[in-house]
């Protein structure tokens, strides 16, 4: 397993995608931070509040903690793309061929990239998350706020927000497992991330019977790792306890791999 | 080399209500170089993936030396194996061989001697997305060799190279032979390969059409002569009347003969008083004898009558 693995990780690390990637979570993230980083730390300023329920009105630790789980809310594209990547790419480039030649095992191979994955995931996270500290901490202080890093519940926000991450990433290898193209994942993945489950989770949160619902969409779960979410805050929906957040979110990157192993992994490589 | 043969054996795979190979009997042996030829479409690529297991048969079975492919343990340390395609482009030569290199159990020293076997030491550090079609299937083969195999299965590898590449290619796969290795060497054109195999195995439509050594299937071409005369008229009617089956007119003064040898001819224009300027042996070419095996259309019969 271990030959299996080590071959997964230089392929990663062999192609400039994943740095090309972390460079644009660091840029997306960093000006996510720092335009709403701004816009509380200046709310005052602006007149009224940046966001509903937010504000320099608010508890300041509160804030800050929304600030810090940025990354969470809209930078776990990036590690589900590396992931999902890791998968696509050699059925793209019929690669795929080549790497089941030499480990006939497709159990094996699926297996491997979810671990050769992390250690990718966990540098987008730790970069992900200290772009949005170094960012929305100094969007606050320039604002005169509190930048609430003396709180042990900020530290613990900004380690579980690095958990989130990685756990993308395996979510990224699932989704990457069951569609297989390149182009279908990443449009489904940012498509439903990015557009379709804010507007659902926001649906959800207005019909009483189904409003505890949102919390199981894998957005919701990633954002409850963290503990601490920019959408629940504006006011759609709750989330789960943060170890609730992990499995459900593992949850998808597992099914969605035992999806595509059983349908796309088994059949004939042609 | 441990010297291990190819067998297939009544291999049949159906994709619904198509049958891309139909029960299917072949063999390679160690120390040759076998062709596996065929029209595009005839079940070539797909026969070689059910061998090393990336397409499962309907039925039959692939072995190599004796065991199919994926109960191998390594199976890349004993079988080579390479497809058209299958590089990322934005790898060097050497990363590609890297991410492989585990694998099969072998360091980055082995991944230079592979690339340095297919004359490669130069591009290593260069992306495979630059290469040419020839280097590509320079670094397909590299990529095979990176085990140390005993048997070599090459997808079209001949494919694209220049009559450079092509006698580079004749020569390297001739000493892997001699070696005691077994090589199977899929192409659909015969004169890519004549002067590299041994032995040729052809299929059209999924099943055997000819199994031999490349001398058996160069007596299959049949004899002829090509008869020349100023005299077009007589020529006809010499055609017609000595060789009524079997002779051709091709164009004015001129007639191709089959089955038959200049001095029969040449004796039958004595005789007849033809004045005649070119008499010449030739028939078939292994492209026709290659063509005429493909292109029989029985199995299309025999299909509609089951």
């Amino acid at each position: 397993m271990s030959a299996v693995i080590s071959s997964e990780l230089r392929k990663i690390r062999s192609t400039r995608l994943w740095w090309v990637l972390l460079w644009c979570m660091v840029a997306g993230v960093a000006f996510m931070t720092a335009a709403i980083g701004f816009s509380y730390a200046f709310a005052d300023e602006i007149g009224g509040s940046g966001v509903e329920g937010g504000g320099a009105g608010a508890d300041p630790v509160a804030t800050a903690q929304i600030i810090y789980s940025l990354p969470v809310s809209f930078g776990y594209v990036f590690p589900v793309m590396v992931g999902a990547l890791a998968v696509t790419a050699e059925f793209r480039h019929r690669t795929i061929d080549t790497t089941l030649l030499l480990e006939p095992s497709r159990a094996k191979v699926i297996g491997a990239k979810f671990i050769a994955v992390i250690p990718f995931a966990l540098i987008y996270a730790i970069v992900g998350v200290s772009t949005g500290v170094a960012m929305g901490a100094g969007a606050l202080m320039l604002g005169g706020e509190p930048t609430g890093l003396g709180s042990a519940d900020i530290w613990r926000t900004l380690g579980m927000s690095v958990v989130a991450l990685t756990a993308w990433g395996l979510v990224g290898v699932g989704f990457g497992t069951a569609l297989t193209n390149q182009v279908v994942v990443i449009v489904v993945l940012l498509g439903w991330t990015q557009l379709v489950e804010p507007i659902v989770r926001f649906a959800l949160a207005l019909i009483e019977p189904l409003a505890g619902a949102g919390r199981f969409m894998p957005g919701a779960a990633g954002e409850a790792i963290a503990g601490a979410s920019f959408y629940s805050t504006a006011g759609v929906g709750d989330l789960l306890a943060p170890w609730a957040g992990l499995l459900v979110l593992l949850g998808y990157a597992l099914i969605a791999a035992i999806i595509g192993w059983l349908i796309t992994f088994r059949k004939d490589i042609s | 080399m441990q010297p291990r043969t190819i067998e297939v054996d009544s291999l049949t795979k159906r994709y619904g209500a198509i049958t891309a190979v139909d029960d299917l009997s072949f063999s390679a042996q160690p120390g040759r170089v076998t062709g596996f030829l065929g029209p595009n479409g005839a079940g070539k690529s797909t026969t070689l993936r059910i061998l090393v297991g990336l397409v499962s048969a309907t039925s039959g079975t692939a072995h190599i030396g004796g065991a199919s492919y994926t109960k191998q343990h390594r199976p890349g340390t004993i079988v080579g194996a390479h497809f058209e395609g299958a590089f990322h482009p934005g790898r060097t030569a050497l990363q590609h061989l890297r991410s492989y290199a585990p694998l099969v159990g072998v360091d980055d020293a082995r991944c230079h001697e592979a690339l340095a076997a297919v004359g490669m030491t130069d591009a290593a550090r260069r992306r495979v997305g630059g290469f040419s079609l020839g280097m590509r299937q320079r670094l397909g083969l590299a990529t095979a060799l990176l085990g140390r195999p005993d048997v070599l299965v090459l997808d079209e590898s001949a494919n694209g190279l220049d009559p450079a590449g092509i006698k580079w290619l004749r020569s390297f796969l001739r000493s892997f032979a001699d070696a005691g290795g077994t090589v199977l060497l899929s192409s659909h054109l015969l004169s890519e390969v004549q002067q590299t195999v041994d032995d040729v195995v052809i299929i059209a439509n999924g099943s055997l059409r000819h199994q031999s050594s490349l001398e058996e299937l160069r007596a299959l071409a049949a004899p002829g002569v090509m008869l020349r005369s100023p005299r077009a008229d007589a020529l006809v009617e010499f055609a017609r009347t000595r060789f009524p089956d079997t002779a051709t007119v091709e164009g004015e003064g001129q007639a191709l003969i089959l089955g038959t040898s200049a001095a029969e001819v040449g004796a039958a224009a004595f005789a007849d008083g033809l004045e005649i300027h070119g008499l010449e042996e030739t028939g078939e070419s292994l492209e026709d004898v290659f063509l005429r095996l493909t292109e029989t259309p029985a199995t299309t019969e025999t299909e509609v009558a089951a």
